[in-house]
């Protein structure tokens, strides 16, 4: 399979890990990716103006022949939702008019699902069985928004049909479709990080031993401020969060330098070793 | 004309709630060792096409 791949803003910031393990684990699994000559940024929430939005999805969809793969839910919300308003014609028109090249249509797919359809098709793959981990799935807000993609907003399932795959087990999890609180992050932090504590406790009170997402604003808002919420609190909440490319690498038996790892707030480490130890005690 | 926090409601709310920017910085110092706030000005080559995105479609 090959893909055209866009890493968006994040994957040279705040997603370095999400970027690094979703190149390591297509690798692993015989997914080609080859990445946009010149990207910019998608366009997404923090452009106010839905033309210029557009206009910025466009330029980068306008550079792929092939369909274009992201691990970020931001970019792949906002670059599906380019393409559904491009459809109107007076849309494309208009943007059109400003791009090098013109628009004419693709196919935008998230690493998750990519993912997903290969592990399907054959599991021989993953050598390091995840049998009793609990995983809780995080979707956030965009992974599933505007609706037509690959789930249902309200009720989605795709992230367990992952984790089963993964022979891991999922948790029920009430609060895995709830916002981050990352859009309101800067001028409302106390009702934010109030939002990210309840789905913290929400994991932990099913028993989570680790969280999965898909989206690198959720992962900064559940990893990197968890140690603030523990001082806030005085508790200790330690649970760590993963990208979904990381979980699948470590069933992929890969090394944690390769998947970032070491760049996880929360360390995962104490959760790799229980599953090397479950793994012997079979 | 100088530029004044009335004009824009983003500053004018992080000077009314002083301990916002410290939260902020909290941020900054957790994700600054692992080298995760970089600013990089010259990876986008084609900023011309970006710049008339901006200027055409922004007028609606």
């Amino acid at each position: 399979m090959k893909l055209a791949y866009y890493p968006g803003c994040v994957s040279r910031s705040t997603g370095k890990e999400m970027d690094l393990s979703t190149r390591t684990v297509c690798a692993a699994l015989g997914i080609e990716l080859e990445e946009l000559p010149d990207w910019s940024c998608c366009g997404a929430t923090h452009v106010p103006n839905e033309f210029v939005s557009i206009g910025l999805a466009a330029r980068n969809i306008i550079q792929a022949d092939l369909p274009i793969m992201t691990a970020c839910s931001i970019c792949y919300s906002n670059l599906r939702n380019a393409v559904q308003r491009l459809e109107v014609p007076e849309v494309r028109s208009k943007v059109n008019a400003v791009l090098t090249k013109r628009y004419e249509g693709a196919q935008i797919r998230h690493v998750l699902d990519v993912i997903l359809e290969v592990l399907q098709k054959n599991d021989e793959r993953l050598v390091v069985p995840l049998k009793d981990l609990k995983v809780a799935p995080y979707y956030g807000c965009l992974l599933t928004r505007p609706v037509g993609g690959l789930d249902s907003p309200e009720f989605p399932t795709i992230m367990e049909k992952f984790i089963k795959t993964l022979k891991a087990e999922s948790v029920n999890f009430g609060l895995k479709t709830f916002c981050c609180g990352g859009p309101i992050f800067m001028p409302q932090e106390k009702a934010a990080a109030d939002i990210v504590y309840r789905i913290l406790k929400d994991a932990r009170k099913a028993d989570a031993e680790v969280v999965v997402t898909v989206c690198p604003l959720c992962h900064l808002m559940l990893d990197a401020r968890q140690k603030t919420l523990e001082a806030r609190h005085d508790e200790k909440i330690g649970i760590p969060v993963l990208y979904v490319t990381q979980l699948v690498g470590i069933a992929l038996g890969l090394g944690p330098e390769e998947l970032g790892l070491n760049m996880n707030s929360v360390s995962p480490m104490a959760m790799i070793e229980r599953i090397y130890e479950r793994m012997t005690e079979k | 004309m100088l530029y004044s926090p009335a004009v824009d409601p983003y500053l004018e709310n992080l000077m009314k709630n002083a301990d916002r920017p410290v939260q902020t910085m909290e941020m900054g110092l957790e994700l600054l060792p692992q080298g995760k706030i970089i600013v990089e000005t010259e990876r986008t080559k084609g900023t011309d096409e970006v710049k008339k995105i901006f200027a055409e479609l922004e007028k609606g």
